[in-house]
């Protein structure tokens, strides 16, 4: 095929719609995604075992973006398996596998569709195996047939802890308690705050309505403090909170468990971005560091576009929305269509884009970080897992004046691991925020550099060495 | 089914299922043990970002398990510590 004049990273939803979108229009696209088939997280369900594991779990929605898709495949190239480390000079993409083979391209447009991942703040016990996301549960469990253990707590806050609750359920595991940090007062709002979205309000009923008739309890309120085992979780503590989600300690109640699956919502994935220049925010309603963008899902950046939860988290509705839209506009600006065209075309998904709008935010203030989380780490906790930086490691270098990622990572190597400070620091900045009394603002993001991505240095090297020779 | 050898022992694990997937499901739970402080770790994220399930596979180093495909005859090493440099090239 020749050369894609639109690069789209990642094959979630929006990535899957946006390339969808733009070669309807005759946009020649290229997606590069992490894994084995399209889908991203949510829909990871088209790999044979996958399949085979749990169909009846299997949501259609998935099933209609890759066959939409395969349609198009004169116009798409897809690019399983494989991984961005690096951006250069404004559109040179550096696209590899694991161990080998980078190539570069160079796009006339770029739309970031990279997703979120879960956030998790650090807790007296988190490293124990036996501890996951809830996401990594449902991998196990539904699309692996795997059971990630006998007897299991989900904690956290948000939708996903219903989802995956209810999945493990309906997998035959002992599910023991939901434990969800925010009131039940407050998840009370819900349906009247979003009832324009009402496919979304059936679907979110249907998991709690699976989890009461398999005797799960879902306690609201209520966060896990720490957790305890050998060489593996044993037991965790759980206590109730209040409305900053500090927890009452002489309430602590202890359960026996060998798996905790524990997630405090999700957070954008925008290290790519940034590395091609695109300017961020902090956005406590979007799940922390976001990409600034225009009503056009423009970033700071020419030529490159944010849509779904890269961009600020908002769910997979709207993330095939905003997909669908950034498609339509760089099939516009590419001159595919007309300006008359975009127009008529743009206006019923914003509309759609309206209709979710209201739960959206709605999730989003019940779910937001309160600082109550901050707290919960001892002077023995790490940190940071990849390089085990403790709290009091940390906490003498802030001390030390060490108030930044930079300066903290230079004094402790907080942050310096293979998940390149992916899951240490945005739980960390809201610690050192509140520690010293300022505004997160202040302490500020990662700045990543390139690779961001571990690569090996060979890697790198046979990259530059055959990108010399083809400019000789 | 396909074999694979993790520390020396042969197992048939189902094809397409991954390694992260085939060693919980063999009760691996502990997949590598820390540089610094021989902590035991697991699969944390489950989606190829943290890193904690990594192991050496086919003799390369800091492989994440939860990424990789189990292929015929694979050899896995759980990472105890910091993997050797010869697993690094």
């Amino acid at each position: 095929m020749s050369k894609p004049e639109l690069l789209i990273v990642g094959g979630g939803p929006a990535g899957m719609s946006a390339a969808i979108e733009a070669a309807s229009h005759g946009v020649r696209c290229c997606i590069v995604d992490e894994g084995r088939e399209l889908g991203g997280q949510i829909y990871r369900d088209a790999h044979a075992i996958e399949r085979e594991a749990s169909p009846d779990l299997i949501n259609p929605r998935g099933d209609e973006l890759r066959k939409q898709l395969a349609a198009l495949t004169n116009l798409i190239e897809v690019r399983s398996d494989s991984m961005i480390w690096g951006i250069s000079d404004g559109n040179k993409v550096a696209v590899g596998k694991e161990a080998s083979g980078t190539e570069f391209i160079t796009p006339a447009a770029m739309i970031m569709a990279t997703g979120a991942y879960e956030y998790i703040p650090p807790f007296p016990g988190w490293t124990l195996p036996g501890v996951m996301t809830p996401g990594s549960a449902q991998i196990l469990a539904k699309n692996l047939n795997v059971m990630p253990g006998n007897r299991i707590v989900v904690a956290g806050t948000g939708p996903l802890l219903y989802v995956v609750a209810s999945q493990l359920v309906q997998k035959g595991i002992n599910v023991v308690a939901v434990l969800e940090a925010t009131q039940r007062r407050d998840w009370l709002k819900v349906p009247f705050a979003g009832w324009q979205a009402w496919e979304l309000l059936k679907e979110g009923f249907g998991y709690l309505r699976v989890l009461r008739r398999a005797g799960v309890p879902v306690y609201y309120g209520r966060i896990v403090t720490h957790a305890e085992g050998d060489a593996e979780l044993s037991h965790i503590y759980h206590a109730p909170v209040d409305k900053n989600w500090f927890p009452d300690r002489d309430k602590e109640e202890c359960l026996e468990v060998d798996t905790l699956c524990i997630g405090y919502g999700l957070q954008s994935r925008n290290y790519l971005a940034q590395l091609a220049g695109c300017k961020i925010e902090f956005d406590e309603l979007g799940g922390g560091w976001v990409l600034q963008r225009d009503k056009r899902l423009r970033t700071s950046q020419p030529n490159i576009y944010a849509a779904g939860d890269g961009a600020g988290v908002a769910g997979s509705k709207i993330a095939e929305l905003e997909g669908r839209l950034a498609g339509l506009d760089v099939a516009a600006s590419l001159g595919h269509i007309d300006a008359e065209k975009l127009q008529q075309k743009n206006k019923p998904l914003q509309r759609e884009l309206e209709r979710f709008s209201s739960l959206k935010n709605t999730f989003a203030r019940l779910t937001r970080i309160r600082p109550g989380l901050t707290e919960l780490v001892d002077t023995d906790t790490i940190v940071c897992r990849c390089e085990e930086v403790r709290w009091k490691e940390a906490k003498e270098a802030i001390e030390h004046g060490g108030h930044d990622f930079r300066t903290l990572k230079v004094m402790t190597r907080l942050g310096m691991g293979m998940c390149q400070a992916r899951f240490c620091w945005p739980p960390m900045a809201r610690i050192v925020a509140q520690y010293k009394g300022c505004d997160i603002s202040e302490v500020g993001p990662v700045r990543p550099r390139p690779p961001i991505r571990p690569v090996r240095l060979d890697v790198i090297a046979e990259a530059q060495s055959n990108q010399t020779q083809e400019t000789e | 089914m396909v074999s694979i050898f993790i520390d020396g022992q042969k197992f048939d694990v189902p094809a397409g299922i991954t390694l992260a997937g085939a060693l919980y499901m063999l009760g691996k739970r502990i997949m590598r043990h820390t540089p610094r402080d021989q902590n035991p770790r697991s699969i944390f994220c489950g989606m190829g970002v943290c890193y904690d399930c990594v192991v050496v596979v086919d003799g390369q180093a800091n492989i994440r398990a939860c990424q990789t495909e189990v292929r015929p005859d694979m050899r896995v090493v759980t990472q105890r510590g910091e993997p050797k440099l010869e697993h690094s090239f």
